[in-house]
């Protein structure tokens, strides 16, 4: 975790500890100088006091004179400053001595032979307090200290002044930021009389132009696509629903054919007609199998709320005479109740079962319905799998991308179109589903395919993002 | 009753045509079906003008079949104006047509149509329309005196 601070405490700590230090080192300097000036002052008087005193007691001196030796030392010590007067005669002897009673330590001593020239007679000792100096440093300090402060202060003002341009483009590129974020940004590019955040301002502007673009030519080609994808619905519509008039024709007067004129033809002619009459049949369910997969797609119903179960019992009643025929057993476990387009989803199952069904060749057909929920491996969020399994004739692995192909079929039968599972993969794509299988030959195969577990909000609406679940898929429920 | 009745076909496709024709007479009724092959033909026929002018060249129909796609005049635009003529709005009309769009659908309904059937393609499912058109407009349903 790091500690947060704002410009402003920044500022000023670091304003703060700068000019401490400054005043710090600037007193320290000063005080140094101030003493050494004073102490040098001090010696300079102390010496020519005792040079003085030295040349004025010297004829007391020399003629040991104790009286004219005290009243020297009366006319020329008068500084309060000198604590300790001695003088000695030529024999080292003390003819005059002021010592002060008790001990004073710090005093500075001088002294100067009483001359002249080589011929000393004695010697003149002076000792000066050191108070005075220690006074006069004290005060410098004091004075340092005072304009010390004052200048912590100016600085620290200074700081908080110097800081403030920065604070505001700060905050006004924070807010423009967020703005960025909530997409609110459109047109206005941040400006700042800093020159650093004036240019943040101007990449932030870059990068929201850049971005915009990208998503503005996204819109455009996703409209493009959905516009062309349903052109291509209508384009399908008109030419299955085009294709039905003129067959139309064929099929009646192939009948007037057929049922009229057969005594008239030979068997050859008869057979013609005949197959006229199939291929007819079998252009009728492709045409219709055209209209209804371009209708499914074109006419997309509201989606809601529909319980599989019952969807699966009319399934399997439209499926009955298929089931019947091949004595084929359908096994419908227990599904849940998922939003979807009940009519486009009633298709898929529907065309997965007749399938299951259709290419069965055991003597025992059977199809199994079942769904399991699990979270989406690339979204995580909750999604029923669902699968119809067979136990048919099997599809090569070859052929599992081919078969979702529209028209692709992989057997000739009168009745399969190649249409149904193109179907099958529309609807459940377009409900935001996968769909994929595993097929065994001579063993079957079992055709998986996704739902997106949408939930309805209590107004009714349908939330589009389902709910992550954290739980591991397990089977919804056993046979019902 | 006035069996026979007058029934106005308007359709263009040659085949339909025939098609229609075949049903009417396999379903023995007996009612007298006249054919208009475009929609000005149509309009002439049912206002009784230019060449149908003459008395007695163009019945008044007891009940119009009416296909939506036809050359010149298309078969909203017929309706339209049928629908607007004081003198032959009462004539029931029946769409009879390939199209099963919905909006085909509403705009028929909204213009006074007073039935919407799409043509079948099995020869054997149009015997049925025909008999069942019958049935329903001239037999069951009660018409507006003549």
């Amino acid at each position: 975790m790091v500690t947060k601070y704002n410009v402003k405490v920044q500022y000023a700590a670091w304003m703060v500890a700068a000019t401490l230090g400054a005043v710090v080192l600037l007193t320290a300097t000063h005080v140094i100088r101030d003493l050494n000036t004073r102490e040098a002052t001090l010696q300079r008087r102390a010496e020519t006091m005792a040079r003085t005193l030295a040349a004025v007691a010297a004829p007391s001196v020399r003629t040991a004179n104790q009286q004219g030796v005290a009243s020297a030392v009366a006319a020329i010590v008068q500084d309060e400053d000198v604590m300790h007067v001695r003088i000695l005669n030529a024999k080292g002897n003390a003819i005059y001595s002021l010592v002060p009673s008790k001990e004073v330590t710090d005093l500075l001593m001088v002294s100067a032979p009483v001359g002249p020239g080589t011929n000393t007679a004695g010697m003149v000792e002076l000792g000066l307090s050191r108070a005075g100096v220690m006074g006069g440093v004290l005060g410098t300090i004091l004075i340092d200290l005072v304009l010390g402060g004052v200048l912590l202060a100016a600085c620290l003002a200074g700081g908080i002044f110097a800081s403030t341009p920065i604070r505001n483009s700060l905050k006004d590129l924070n807010s423009y930021v967020q703005r960025v974020a909530k997409g609110e940004s459109r047109g206005d590019r941040l400006e700042s009389e800093l020159t650093e955040i004036d240019q943040v301002g101007r990449t932030l502007n870059d990068v929201v132009m850049r971005v915009e673009d990208g998503q503005a030519r996204l819109a455009k080609s996703q409209k493009e696509l959905k516009a062309a994808q349903k052109e291509m619905d209508e384009y399908t519509y008109v030419i299955s629903h085009d294709l039905k008039e003129p067959l139309r024709g064929i099929e009646a007067f192939s009948k007037f054919l057929s049922d009229g004129y057969r005594e008239k033809l030979d068997d050859t002619g008869r057979h013609y007609v005949d197959t006229i009459r199939n291929s007819t049949l079998r252009m009728q369910r492709l045409i219709g199998d055209l209209l209804k997969f371009s209708r499914l797609s074109q006419q997309k119903n509201p989606m809601t709320p529909v319980g599989l179960n019952a969807m699966l019992m009319h399934v399997r009643v439209n499926l009955q005479f298929a089931l019947d025929q091949k004595k084929a057993e359908l096994h419908v476990n227990r599904l849940p109740t998922v939003i979807c387009d009940a009519t486009a989803m009633t298709e898929v199952f529907h065309n997965l079962i007749s399938n299951a069904i259709k290419y069965n060749d055991k003597t025992l057909p059977v199809v199994e319905v079942g769904c399991v929920e699990k979270p989406n491996p690339d979204t995580g969020f909750a999604e029923y799998e669902f699968y119809v399994r067979d136990n048919g004739v099997g599809i090569k692995k070859d052929y599992f991308d081919k078969i979702f192909v529209i028209f692709q079929r992989l057997q000739r039968d009168e009745e399969g179109t190649g249409i149904g599972l193109t179907i099958v993969r529309r609807v459940v794509e377009w409900h935001g589903g996968r769909i994929w299988l595993e097929s065994e030959e001579n063993v079957g195969t079992t055709f998986y395919f996704t739902i997106p577990k949408r939930e309805t909000t209590k107004s009714g609406t349908i939330m589009e993002l389902p709910k992550p679940v954290a739980k591991q898929g397990g089977p919804v429920a056993q046979t019902v | 009753m006035h069996k026979p009745f007058e029934i106005l076909l308007i359709e263009d496709n040659p085949a339909d045509v025939e098609i229609t024709l075949e049903a009417f007479r396999r379903s023995r009724s007996g009612n007298h079906v006249s054919v208009c092959r475009d929609g000005e033909e149509a309009l002439d026929f049912l206002f009784q003008r230019s060449r149908f002018a003459k008395a007695g060249s163009a019945p008044r129909p007891d009940l119009v079949l009416l296909d939506l796609n036809l050359p010149r005049k298309s078969g909203i635009e017929i309706l339209t104006q049928v629908k607007a003529a004081g003198a032959l709005k009462d004539i029931p009309i029946v769409i009879l047509t390939t199209s099963d769009r919905d909006e085909d659908v509403r705009h028929s309904y909204q213009l006074g149509a007073n039935s919407y059937l799409t043509k079948p393609v099995q020869f054997d499912d149009c015997v049925k329309l025909i008999a069942d058109i019958q049935q329903y407009w001239l037999e069951l349903s009660k018409l507006p005196p003549r």
